[in-house]
């Protein structure tokens, strides 16, 4: 599969202080590539530099194949729609006549304007200037902007702040329907894992300006393993007898954490430990959430 | 070019920009209307005259807030709905920097054709005598819409790069103040250093001589065009255009 965005030790510095340190991101095309990572882990800053606004300390972009340079950045941009941060707006115009300069900047037919508006479901609210809209309707405004074009690959930095529960579905829709109904790929930051699972086919988890994880979604949901959790009245004597039956354990704070076992293991288990005079106060089937893995990745100390 | 300057156009709708040229020329129609309420013989003899020494020292207090206003709004409309950073994956910063200049450039000179106009409207309406000599309001527009444009690609630059506006529309105030100070001084060499704002005295074609205060009787006398000075504020906006150039390339959304 064709890699539609390759960094190579990407980084940006601001004085001292590293905000994106050597990053190496592969979006494959026709994918929507979740970019995940806490506030202030350098999401934003990576993609502003993706678009040329924010220029690397050091590294390489390539983007379509192509590195992209200053005397390229346009031309190449040509085929990227992107909505970054807050969505970018004249509040004096209609949301119409926003949209005009959008379309003709990038030299597109104006019919597309009531194709996105309609897409965004703001039709209705065309003619109204841009101040008197919600922030859910601004942000679906500098969605449709992003989406005039119809571009190959689609920048989305945070798409759903601002928007009600029934905005947020309604755009996690629209987003995951891109690929197949445009052949977009789409990258998509977010601070909310659950977002990301609902929408994204890969996902990249960026903490303290580092690559901590890139893969397919799936590959991060088969960290989230299934363990048997054992507490005795003597863990240590327990974890010897377990062993010599052939079954691995190992101790994790006041429990035994054992593999995946069958039932009738766990029972022999559990029957043996009682005629040593082993009392089991309690066994628990437990699987590690996204949330804890990523907050194994993350460090686990910022918030989400 | 034609597109981004048909945006910025697109822009300003609905931002009174016409408003502000409006407002400068009514204060100077006002302040016209004012010093030949009543003219008199010698106000007859010399109106032509009187006039090209009195506007430029009129449109060098007046202009610089004006200039900056005009600079403020045609810049504000990016700070205030953060359209940098979409605008500049569609099109270069140098192409809507020479978008705003442009925009600016047709105002400016509306507003130099329209003073042109009302001055000579003015002469004729109050039956000033003999002809104005064209050459000298050629040249007076000419160095007019200069400085102005100086003043307004220098406020820019400034509204440009700072988010909060009320820097850059002090920064205006000052200027006035920078240019009604320097009139006063008799050297040039001051007004062709502080910046764009001393040229609009640094251009005068006229010069005022034997002021008696008692009979307030002045000569008016048509002084050698001052192309030196011009070749100056040439230089100036060359700088000023060169510095934001930079200031915008580095600018980081």
């Amino acid at each position: 599969m064709l890699t539609l965005i390759e960094t190579n030790n990407l980084c940006k510095k601001y004085g001292k202080a590293v905000c994106v340190n050597a990053l190496n991101l592969r979006v494959p095309e026709g994918a929507v590539y979740g970019f995940l990572g806490p506030n202030g882990a350098g999401k934003s800053t990576t993609l502003k530099m993706l678009l040329g606004l924010t220029r690397p300390t050091c590294g390489e972009i390539i983007v379509f194949g192509r590195p992209v340079t200053e005397k390229e950045r346009i031309r190449l941009l040509r085929d990227v729609g992107s909505l970054i941060e807050s969505p970018s707006y004249y509040g004096h115009l209609t949301g119409e006549e926003n949209l005009r300069i959008v379309q003709t900047l990038r030299d597109r037919p104006a019919r597309e304007i009531g194709e996105v508006l309609a897409l965004v479901r703001l039709s209705q609210a065309k003619d109204q200037q841009v101040s008197q809209y919600s922030l859910g309707m601004k942000q679906r405004l500098g969605l449709a902007a992003a989406l005039l074009g119809y571009p190959k690959l689609l920048v989305l930095d945070e798409p759903t702040n601002g928007l009600d529960p029934a905005g947020i579905q309604e755009m996690r829709e629209l987003i995951r329907s891109l690929p197949a109904r445009y052949g977009m790929t789409v990258v998509v930051s977010s601070h909310l894992l659950s977002e990301i699972d609902q929408m994204a086919t890969d996902v990249g988890i960026i903490a303290n300006g580092s690559l901590v994880f890139q893969d397919e979604l799936h590959r991060l949901h088969e960290r989230s393993a299934h363990h048997i959790a054992l507490r005795t009245g003597n863990n240590v004597l327990a974890a010897e007898l377990l062993g010599q039956e052939g079954v691995p354990c190992r101790a994790a704070e006041e429990y035994l954490i054992l593999p995946p076992v069958e039932d009738g293991t766990l029972g022999q288990c559990s029957t043996l430990l009682c005629r040593r005079g082993i009392p089991v106060l309690r066994i628990e089937e437990r699987q590690k959430s996204l949330e804890d893995i990523f907050l194994d990745l993350t460090g686990g100390t910022v918030s989400l | 070019m034609m597109t981004a300057l048909r945006m910025e156009i697109w822009k300003s709708r609905r931002r009174w920009l016409w408003l502000i040229c409006a407002a400068l020329l009514a204060v100077e129609l006002l302040w016209i209307f004012w010093a030949f309420h009543h003219p008199g013989e010698q106000d007859r003899q010399k109106g032509w005259l009187y006039l090209l020494y009195n506007m430029p020292l009129l449109n060098g207090v007046l202009f610089p807030v004006i200039g900056g206003t005009l600079a403020s709004r045609v810049a504000d409309v990016e700070h205030k709905g953060n359209t940098l950073k979409l605008l500049e994956t569609l099109q270069t910063e140098a192409r809507l920097f020479h978008a705003k200049l442009l925009l600016g450039m047709l105002y400016l000179l509306t507003i130099v054709v329209l003073q042109i106009v009302m001055i000579l409207g003015m002469g004729v309406f109050y039956g000033f005598y003999g002809r104005p000599v064209l050459l000298d309001y050629v040249q007076y527009a000419l160095f007019l819409f200069t400085a102005c444009f100086a003043v307004y690609a220098f406020q820019l630059v400034l509204s440009m790069t700072v988010k909060n506006q009320v820097v850059p529309l002090c920064i205006g105030l000052a200027g006035s103040f920078i240019a009604l100070l320097l009139m006063f001084l008799p050297y040039p060499l001051p007004r062709l250093l502080c910046g764009p704002y001393g040229f609009f005295g640094a251009l005068s074609l006229v010069y005022m001589k034997d002021w008696n205060r008692d009979t307030r009787i002045f000569q008016l006398v048509r002084i050698p065009t001052p192309w030196g000075s011009f070749a100056v504020l040439l230089v100036w906006m060359v700088v000023i255009y060169l510095v934001g150039r930079i200031v915008l390339h580095r600018k980081e959304l």
